[in-house]
């Protein structure tokens, strides 16, 4: 059965939205419920509009999925956890006497880069609302970023060898357990739905 | 009925929908019209997010078929789902029953 213009338009702006398979799916229920109406009504142009009617707007449809996006949850985990571990590695190293270590000018200016690139992404991939893959791309970007951060400073602590204590071994622990989170949130991270 | 009167029930409601066999989203979404005599008429778009969140959680499963020429995604309650449903049928039974006494104005009904 030929679809009709509007169907296909809403389609449309679902596609800039949403990953294709789940177009598909939506495009599946759309047209079932065109192929309903128009059975009922007779008339294209009616049934079109009762089925969109039905279906419901593309960006209330899109935040839904959206607010499911393994993207969107790993942002929020890692924003929620980011605040801890940047106080047990504050901790860890004021109590360490760290101005002194000698770490390149280029070397701090490129992790605060990264830390802010990280929180930035972060940021986005939480708040986007209307497209799938800017989420999906924002988090992997973020996620990717606080995996450098946390690999760096753990790397420096390692080639510096600072007097062990509880805190430098809580922040260590810290670091690592996040970088486990990227890592197991990778696969969803990074498959295309 | 309003959408926002499901809240906390509507998980139950598409699992019970599934219950017979497979569904696709559309499908579901008449089904669930059907069974509530047109009370509970949802968006059809508002479902299939809704049926997504029931397959991350492991309570149905989804698989692809093509109909009519074109693929559709048909779904079919996991073990785990049958037992959440089973779980969400005694809850609001004893919800409704509860809720029922008291706006009855009747006693509370004798337990052993």
């Amino acid at each position: 059965m030929a679809g009709h213009e509007l169907i296909e338009r809403h389609l449309q702006m679902l596609a800039e939205r949403l990953p294709s398979s789940v177009v598909e799916e939506l495009a599946d229920g759309l047209t079932t419920s065109y192929e309903d109406q128009l059975e009922r009504l007779g008339d294209r142009d009616s049934a079109a509009r009762a089925a969109l009617a039905d279906f419901g707007d593309a960006d209330t449809i899109a935040t839904a999925f959206i607010r499911l996006s393994p993207g969107r949850g790993t942002a929020i985990r890692l924003l929620a956890i980011g605040p801890l571990v940047g106080l047990t590695w504050g901790a860890a190293l004021v109590t360490g006497h760290t101005w002194a270590w000698s770490i390149p000018l280029s070397a701090r200016l490129a992790f605060g880069l990264a830390l802010s690139t990280a929180v930035l992404m972060l940021v986005v991939a939480v708040r986007e609302r209307r497209h799938y893959q800017a989420v999906r791309l924002a988090a992997l970007g973020g996620a990717g970023s606080v995996v450098i951060l946390d690999s760096s400073i753990l790397g420096t602590v390692a080639a510096l060898l600072p007097p062990p204590s509880v805190l430098l071994l809580i922040a260590l622990v810290a670091s690592l357990v996040r970088i486990l989170l990227v890592v197991r949130a990778a696969p969803a991270l990074i498959s295309r739905p | 009925m309003r959408a926002e009167a499901l809240k906390g029930h509507l998980d139950g409601l598409l699992l019970a929908a599934l219950e017979d066999g497979p569904r696709h989203g559309y499908a579901v979404k008449e089904a669930l019209r059907d069974t509530t005599g047109g009370k509970f008429d949802l968006p059809t778009g508002t479902v299939y997010p809704a049926l997504h969140r029931l397959e991350q959680a492991g309570l149905i499963s989804g698989s692809w078929s093509v109909v009519g020429g074109r693929r559709r995604r048909t779904y079919e309650l996991t073990d785990e789902g049958r037992r959440s449903l089973a779980g969400a049928r005694d809850h609001w039974q004893e919800f409704a029953a509860a809720i029922s006494t008291a706006l009855g104005g009747s006693p509370w009904p004798a337990t052993n």
